[in-house]
C-alpha cells in the first residue's frame, strides 16, 4: 500500500519562477491573513527557472512617446498574428504597472539614464526604445528582490519538492490539488487544494541544444495535458540562433548574446563561406533570429556545419580589446569552455530557447480544467508565432500577477475537497515502478535519444516525413520509459527525478511534433521546408492540441482578431530594422 | 580528452554513520567544468549521487560546493583551470547542514536574510506613482551597485571561519548594506540596530576569506567594515539623542 502524506492548502502555485513567484505575491496580497498560500518548487526557490536568467530586459511602456498601442502593436506583429490578442493586451497594459511595483514596493534597481531615470535600451522589433534592464543580469534582480519580499510573507514554500501530477475532484474534471514529491526525503504528500496554478515554466530542453535551465522540462503543460487541458500553437518553438557548442558539457547550448553580431561579428560555415549572403544578403549577420536560425540549420543539416555540428561566429576583426570591452561576460563565457570569442572564432548552433505555445488560457490565467490556473511559459497565447526579446519576462509576471490575483477573488467559492486514495496510489504505483525494476531501459539514454530525435525531425526547419519519423520514435520511447529502471532510494535521487522529467517531455514533444506537422506552412518559428511561405489564406488559425480518446488529438480554429486585424497593420518585413540592438531574454 | 581523479564527499545521514569520500575516474577536455564531472558520474558511471544544479551559467548559484579547498560554483570552475587538474576533490559547503553527499540545507543560510527583513520599504512610493529618479553616478547607487550582484550560492557562508550557529555572516550583511544605503528604504534604523548586536557585523572578524571565494566579486569583507563604522555612528547617535526615537 503506497504511503504518503496529507495536507491542504487553500492556494497551491506549483513553480517559483517569475510566474509563480508574482502568483504568490499578488495572492498573498489579495487574501484575508489566514489564507493559506503554498508554493512547491523542485529545485530551490527563486534560484531555478527561466525569469532568473533573463539577461536582456523588460519591456515596458514608460517614456511619454512610447505607447501602450505602440508596444501591443509590436507584439502582434512580432507574432505574425496568431496571438490571442486579449492576452497580448493584458500583458502591454500590465508591464508599466509591474515595473513600478518593482521598483517602488520591491525595492529593484533597474539601470537609469544620465538624468536619473529609468533606462530604456531598444530591441529587435520595437519601435521604441523600451526594454528595461539592470545590466545584463536583470532576472537576477527581480528574482532575488521577490524571494526577499516572500521570505517575510506568510507564504509557504516547499523546495525541492516536485508536482507529479493533478488530482480530480469527485466529477474527475476539476483540479483538486496535485500528489507531491519531496524529493529530500522520498515521500509523497497530497496536497488538497482550492486552487492550483502551474507555471513550471514549459520544456525547451527537449532539444539537445538548448538554453533553459536544466530543470524544465514541461512539468506544468504535461500535467495540465493529462487532466484534459487545452494547448495551442504548440508547434511554435523559439531557437535562438547562437548557443555556444562546448561539446560535451552541459554548458553547450547557452546563449552568446546576439549583440555581437550587431556589433559586426561573422557566420561562417564548415567550409569557410558567409552563408548568410545565400539567405538574406542584404542584411547578413543581422537579420532575426528566425533568418539567421534557419540559414545556420540549414547549412548544418547539408553537411556544411564544423565538425561539432555547428557553424563558426567569428568576431577577431572587431579587434580583441573591442570584444572584451563590450562583450566581458560572453567572453568570458567561452574561455570557461577553452574558446576565446576576443582572438578566435567560436562554435554556435541554434538553441531551443523559449515555447511560445502552450496552455489555452483566458486573461485570468484559467484553463479548460476548472479550479486549474495556468501562468507563464506553461501557457500559450501571448506571443503567438514568436516572442518579442524583452516580453519573456513581462509574460511571466503580468501573468503571474493575474493568475494570483484571480486565485485570490475565486477561492472562497470552492471547499478543499477530499482527495481520492486510489487515484493517489494509482500515480504513486506508477512513478515508483522504475525503483522496483532491477534491470531495464537506461533513463539517460533515452533522454539524449528523445533530444536528438527534436532536433534531427523537429528541429529549426521541418518536413512532412521527418515530422512523421519523429512521432514514431516518440511512440517508441513511450514504450522504453515504461521499462525504465532506476537504482537507489527514493530520497534525493537525480536520475529517479530525471525518469518523471522524461515522463513529461515526451508529452510536450509529441504536441510539438503533432502541431508542426499539422500546420502546413511557415510563420514565425515554424518553418516547413515543404511549405516555405505563410499562407495567410488558410493558416491564420491557431492549431490546438488535446487528449481525446485515442491519444493526442489536432485541430485549428480561426484566429479571433478581437481588436485588430492583419488588414490594419503594416506588413512586417522579412528582415527587421538591423539599427536595434537584439535581445537576449 | 585525458582523464582527472574526481574524489567526492558521500553522505547519507538516514544511513551512514560518517561521510566517506569515493574516487572516480572521469574524462575531462578543455571544456569540462567540475559540474560536467558531477554529471559524468551520474548519468555515465550510474552513480546515484546528489548534487544541486539549475542553470549550468553562474546565474542560479545552486551548485556551490567546496572544490580542491576552495567554496566555488561548480559551473564555473573549468577542471582545466585548477591548479591540480588532474586530482580534483569536491566535498559540501562548510557551516550548513548536509542533506545528502554534496547537497546542503540552506534554510539556515536564507534564514539569516530574514533576520536583516531583507523586505523592501518605502512609505512614499507604491505601484501608483512614478519610479524615484536616481543619479546612477551618486555615491549611493555606486555602493549599492556591485553587491546586488549576489547570487546567494553560500560561498562566503562556507568560506566564513565564523559563520553557522548565530553570525549573521557575510551575504545577509551585504543584503543589508544594499537595503541600508538604499534612500528610498524606510527601514534603515531597525537593520543598524540588528546589525549592532554582537552576532551582527561585530561577528566578522576580518579575515576577508569571505570576498576572496565570492564567484561575482562582491566587496563583501569591504562592506562589513563599512557598516561597523555606520553602526558606531548610530551608536553614538542613539546615545547622544536618545529622545530621537
Amino acid at each position: 500500500m503506497a504511503a504518503y502524506e496529507e495536507r491542504e492548502t487553500d492556494i497551491l502555485i506549483v513553480g517559483a519562477g517569475g510566474a509563480g513567484m508574482f502568483a504568490a505575491l499578488y495572492a498573498d496580497d489579495n487574501t484575508p491573513d489566514d489564507t493559506d498560500i503554498t508554493v512547491v518548487v523542485k529545485k530551490l526557490a527563486g534560484k531555478s527557472g527561466c525569469t532568473r536568467m533573463v539577461q536582456g530586459g523588460y519591456n515596458a511602456v514608460l517614456h511619454p512617446e512610447d505607447s501602450i498601442d505602440r508596444h501591443y502593436e509590436d507584439t502582434i506583429k512580432g507574432g505574425k498574428f496568431l496571438n490571442d490578442q486579449e492576452i497580448a493586451r493584458e500583458l502591454v497594459e500590465g508591464a508599466p504597472k509591474i515595473i513600478r511595483k518593482l521598483e517602488n514596493e520591491l525595492g529593484v534597481f533597474f539601470d537609469r539614464d544620465e538624468d536619473g531615470h529609468i533606462h530604456q535600451k531598444p530591441f529587435a522589433g520595437q519601435s521604441f526604445d523600451r526594454t528595461v534592464h539592470k545590466g545584463d543580469l536583470t532576472g537576477i534582480e527581480i528574482m532575488t528582490k521577490l524571494r526577499d519580499e516572500l521570505l517575510t510573507r506568510d507564504v509557504e514554500f516547499l523546495e525541492e519538492t516536485r508536482a507529479i501530477d493533478i488530482l480530480t475532484d469527485e466529477s474527475g474534471a476539476g483540479a483538486a490539488g496535485s500528489l507531491l514529491l519531496d524529493m529530500r526525503r522520498g515521500e509523497f504528500i497530497a496536497m488538497a487544494s482550492r486552487m492550483t496554478l502551474l507555471a513550471t515554466g514549459a520544456g525547451a530542453t527537449m532539444y539537445n541544444i538548448s538554453t533553459p535551465a536544466l530543470e524544465k522540462s514541461a512539468d506544468g503543460q504535461a500535467m495540465a495535458y493529462r487532466r484534459g487541458a487545452r494547448f495551442q500553437d504548440m508547434e511554435m518553438m523559439q531557437f535562438h540562433p547562437t548557443g555556444l557548442l562546448a561539446g560535451d558539457t552541459k554548458l553547450t547550448g547557452g546563449v552568446i548574446e546576439e549583440g555581437i553580431r550587431g556589433e559586426g561579428a561573422h557566420l561562417y560555415n564548415g567550409e569557410d563561406e558567409r552563408f548568410l549572403r545565400e539567405y538574406a544578403p542584404e542584411t547578413m549577420e543581422r537579420s532575426c533570429r528566425d533568418v539567421v536560425s534557419i540559414a545556420s540549420y540549414k547549412e548544418i543539416m547539408a553537411g556544411r556545419g564544423t565538425e561539432n555540428g555547428g557553424v563558426w561566429l567569428d568576431a577577431t576583426h572587431l579587434g580583441a580589446d573591442v570584444v572584451e570591452e563590450k562583450f566581458p561576460g560572453m567572453t568570458e563565457r567561452t574561455r570557461n569552455v577553452g574558446q576565446d570569442l576576443s582572438n578566435t572564432r567560436v562554435e554556435v548552433s541554434p538553441t531551443s530557447h523559449y515555447h511560445m505555445g502552450g496552455a489555452v488560457i483566458d486573461e485570468q490565467c484559467h484553463s479548460d480544467v476548472p479550479r486549474l490556473f495556468v501562468a507563464g511559459e506553461d501557457a500559450g497565447g501571448a506571443h503567438g508565432a514568436n516572442r518579442l526579446g524583452g516580453n519573456g519576462v513581462v509574460d511571466s509576471t503580468v501573468l503571474g500577477k493575474c493568475a494570483g490575483e484571480a486565485m485570490a477573488e475565486e477561492f472562497h467559492d470552492h471547499e478543499i475537497g477530499d482527495i481520492s486514495h486510489s487515484q493517489v496510489t494509482d500515480i504513486i504505483d506508477r512513478v515508483t515502478a522504475p525503483l522496483e525494476r532491477e534491470e531495464g531501459e537506461d533513463i539517460y539514454e533515452l533522454r539524449e535519444d528523445l533530444e536528438m530525435t527534436m532536433w534531427e525531425c523537429v528541429g529549426v526547419v521541418r518536413e512532412e516525413s521527418e515530422l512523421e519519423e519523429s512521432l514514431d520514435r516518440i511512440e517508441s520511447y513511450k514504450e522504453r520509459l515504461e521499462r525504465v529502471s532506476v537504482p537507489g532510494s527514493k530520497r534525493y535521487n537525480l536520475t529517479w527525478n530525471e525518469v518523471m522529467d522524461v515522463r513529461n517531455l515526451i508529452i510536450a514533444a509529441e504536441m510539438v511534433a503533432r502541431s508542426a506537422l499539422f500546420r502546413e506552412e511557415s510563420r514565425g518559428a515554424h518553418y516547413r521546408n515543404d511549405f516555405p511561405e505563410p499562407d495567410d489564406e488558410n493558416w491564420l488559425a491557431n492549431v490546438y492540441v488535446q487528449q481525446g480518446d485515442d491519444g493526442m488529438e489536432t485541430s485549428r480554429e480561426d484566429v479571433r482578431f478581437t481588436r485588430i486585424h492583419p488588414s490594419e497593420l503594416e506588413v512586417e518585413p522579412t528582415i527587421p530594422n538591423t539599427d536595434a540592438v537584439q535581445g537576449d531574454d | 580528452m585525458t582523464t582527472s581523479n574526481v574524489t567526492v564527499h558521500r553522505y547519507d545521514p538516514e544511513i551512514d554513520d560518517e561521510p566517506t569520500f569515493e574516487n572516480y575516474e572521469v574524462p575531462v577536455s578543455e571544456a569540462t567544468s567540475v559540474l560536467d564531472t558531477l554529471f559524468h558520474i551520474q548519468e555515465e558511471q550510474k552513480e546515484n549521487l546528489s548534487f544541486r544544479f539549475s542553470c549550468r551559467q553562474g546565474v542560479c548559484g545552486s551548485c556551490g560546493m567546496e572544490i580542491n579547498g576552495e567554496a566555488r560554483l561548480a559551473c564555473q570552475t573549468a577542471v582545466s583551470d585548477l591548479d591540480d587538474p588532474d586530482d580534483i576533490r569536491v566535498r559540501p559547503l562548510y557551516n550548513l547542514p548536509v542533506i545528502k553527499d554534496l547537497t546542503v540545507d540552506m534554510d539556515d543560510f536564507f534564514e539569516k536574510f530574514v533576520e536583516i527583513d531583507p523586505s523592501f520599504e518605502s512609505e512614499s512610493l507604491d505601484e501608483t506613482t512614478d519610479t524615484a529618479v536616481i543619479d546612477p553616478d551618486s555615491t549611493e547607487r555606486q555602493r549599492i551597485a556591485p553587491r546586488t550582484d549576489c547570487i546567494g550560492c553560500g560561498a562566503c557562508f562556507s568560506g566564513c571561519s565564523v559563520a553557522g550557529e548565530t553570525y549573521l555572516g557575510p551575504a545577509a550583511i551585504n543584503k543589508a548594506l544594499t537595503l541600508i544605503e538604499d534612500s528610498r528604504d524606510d527601514k534603515t534604523e531597525e537593520r543598524l540596530e540588528r546589525l549592532q548586536e554582537q552576532d551582527g557585523v561585530w561577528g566578522c572578524h576580518t579575515q576577508g576569506n569571505c570576498s576572496n571565494v565570492c564567484p561575482k566579486d562582491i566587496p563583501i569583507s569591504e562592506g562589513i567594515q563599512y557598516l561597523k563604522r555606520e553602526a558606531i555612528k548610530h551608536g553614538v547617535k542613539d546615545a547622544l539623542f536618545p529622545s530621537s526615537d
